[in-house]
């Protein structure tokens, strides 16, 4: 793309999400503002992982970990100070750290890309089972009890910081999410452009050639799935304030419905994803109030449907069809699936094939 | 072999076994500073296995690998790479996914990290490269998309933008046409000097292009080192390229 088209490309995205983040609230019920902003939180949690896996090569099976830690962070230490202000910045600061804890012991100990999934997924149960075992007077952390399966139903909001007396109604909530994930987008497609980002996507693309040329690759995957932790958990902040925070949030449904959507949108980009997993929960949720249709079966078809037919997923296919719409005589380029490229992509072959994988890889960079 | 006064690179009785097969059976050699040095054998001689203990792939069961008067045997690859040795690999290590720009970039930006230089300069050095390796107009093409022989000159492009004091080329003229060989000699004739080299190459048009001193790797030992010609026409070095069993 020229580098005009481009900007229009840029300023006409912004002024699309301002409207939708400031028009919303006017046009919506609270009741649906509310699912929306349930929606955007996931859309957060999706993009940690767009951007991990999709970018870093880092197929982590238990994402959900580092939202549900957020989400709980947030929930007993809002309880505790009485003010979500302290709360905000720990249930960040904790998932991040969790993730860098457990991400040194996966990238310092070389292990391979399916026992990462393994470990990743017996984090996120791990945690499951704690909190689902935390009911009872025992567990209480300061003035939170956690509440074992029910979790903490008495999530307070967020209010102004250091301002207890402010809290924020359902709308400011909205506006809040919509533009964090907004900025978190903007925020993630600038670092994609800086030397560190540009590494990472190396080592995705072929790990042994960048040690070969010096880099120390495991600090760059430890610093991605750092940053990656640090999303999840901002998601799981919004999460707590729309829902409240219950073990659920670690459970297997939401681990897995992360990747759906990140295959969905395209593997290798940032905007599908994120409009993927929009789309799918509201498709999801229309299925639910209908009688006799479990929403998990068509959830389940809509991915097998996809990895056939449609590998690549949602934004690289309308991004080749929208260049081909521009310059129609250009034949397509033959698609690179190297077998180099498909290893470091965190998976072999389960849920994408070989062109899959890869392929949206090819322009990442130019891709929004 | 003859000893060399002051090696780049030197090891010393290198073993490299893997389970009960020992593919480097005790292998002494070195390279002065400066020195192209080509590394031939038949199939299976450890070429390539030698290649990958000097930069930290395999880890040598025994035996000492001394780069620039230090022990780097067993060493990660990452470290090798940052006291300065480059790769171009025999099935070519690249990134298909970036453009061959990008891969210049990546092996600037890594020098500049180690060495020290200004952030600043790294797009010009890039372009830098680019031009003296004659491949700007491949400059934004996908490399998985290019043909062969561009590749191997993008690798090679990209190994040596890294600028480290030894280049390990394996096969780098495998698969090119007969002007890209003659182009690639070029290229490694212009780092001779400047850079220490070894060279494993099959094709003995190319060795005789380039080089002066071959070393022959045979069934994981040093069979002889000798200037190229008189090698070429050693009857041992023949037998062992034809298949000959009994060696001298």
């Amino acid at each position: 793309m020229t580098a005009p088209l481009k900007a229009v490309g840029w300023v006409a995205g912004l002024a699309l999400s301002v409207a939708a983040v400031f028009g919303l609230p006017h046009v919506l019920e609270l009741f649906t503002l509310i699912n929306a902003t349930i929606y955007v939180s996931m859309a957060i949690l999706t993009l940690s992982l767009a951007l991990i896996w999709g970018y870093g090569g880092i197929l982590c099976f238990g994402q959900a970990a580092f939202f549900g830690l957020g989400g709980y962070t947030y929930a007993i230490c809002a309880i505790n100070f009485g003010d979500s202000t302290w709360a905000i910045v720990l249930a960040m600061v904790l998932p991040a750290l969790v993730a860098a804890l457990v991400g040194y012991f996966i990238f310092w100990g070389r292990i391979g890309d399916v026992y990462l999934g393994v470990i990743t997924l017996t984090m996120t149960l791990i945690f499951l089972k704690f909190f689902n075992a935390t009911a009872g007077d025992a567990y209480k952390i300061g003035r939170a009890a956690l509440g074992g399966f029910n979790g903490i139903p008495s999530t307070p909001p967020l209010n102004l910081p250091w301002d207890v007396g402010t809290q924020l109604a359902p709308e400011d909530i909205w506006y809040i999410a919509a533009s964090l994930l907004v900025i978190l987008y903007a925020g993630s497609r600038w670092l994609l452009t800086t030397a560190f980002g540009r590494v990472v996507v190396s080592i995705r693309e072929n790990e042994k050639r960048s040690e070969l040329l010096g880099y120390d690759v495991r600090r760059y995957k430890l610093g991605i799935f750092t940053i990656g932790g640090a999303i999840a958990g901002m998601a799981g902040i919004l999460f707590a304030n729309c829902v409240f925070v219950s073990p659920t949030m670690f459970s297997l449904f939401y681990n897995a419905q992360v990747i759906i959507w990140v295959t969905v949108g395209g593997l290798g980009t940032l905007l599908g994803p994120i409009a993927g997993s929009i789309a799918l929960q509201m498709i999801v949720a229309k299925l639910g109030t209908l009688q006799g249709l479990d929403p998990n079966v068509v959830l389940g078809a809509i991915l097998i449907v996809f990895v056939l037919l449609v590998p690549k997923g949602l934004q690289p296919v309308l991004q080749d069809w929208w260049d081909r719409l521009r310059e129609p005589r250009q034949p397509a380029m033959p698609a690179p699936a190297p077998a180099s490229t498909l290893r470091s992509a965190g998976i072999e072959r389960p849920l994408t094939s070989a062109t899959t994988a890869h392929q949206p890889a090819a322009n990442a960079a130019s891709r929004p | 072999m003859t000893p060399i006064a002051d090696p780049i690179i030197e090891t010393r009785g290198l073993v490299m076994r893997f389970g009960g097969v020992e593919v480097l059976r005790g292998i002494d050699f070195g390279i002065a500073a400066g020195e192209l040095r080509c590394l031939v054998g038949p199939n299976g001689a450890g070429k390539s296995t030698f290649f990958k203990c000097l930069t930290g792939q395999l880890k040598p069961s025994a035996g000492e690998i001394r780069f620039k008067n230090a022990s780097i045997g067993g060493l990660p690859s990452m470290d090798i790479a940052r006291r300065g040795i480059g790769i171009k690999t025999q099935v070519p290590s690249l990134y298909d996914g970036l453009s061959a720009r990008e891969h210049v970039w990546l092996a600037v930006k890594r020098r500049v990290a180690t060495v020290g230089g200004l952030r600043k300069e790294v797009p010009s050095l890039v372009d830098q490269v680019m031009e003296d390796m004659q491949i700007t107009p491949l400059a934004n093409r996908l490399v998985g998309q290019l043909a062969h022989g561009q590749r191997q000159i993008v690798e090679l492009a990209m190994v040596t933008a890294a600028e480290p004091d030894l280049i390990l080329l394996d096969e780098p003229a495998a698969g090119m046409t007969h002007e890209e060989v003659e182009r690639l000699a070029e290229l490694v004739l212009r780092l001779r000097g400047t850079r220490s080299l070894i060279v494993v190459e099959h094709d003995m048009q190319f060795i005789r292009m380039i080089a002066r001193t071959v070393t022959v790797l045979h069934q994981g030992q040093v069979l002889m080192e000798d200037d190229a010609e008189t090698v070429l026409r050693d009857q041992r070095v023949r037998d062992v390229y034809l298949g000959k069993r009994e060696v001298a």
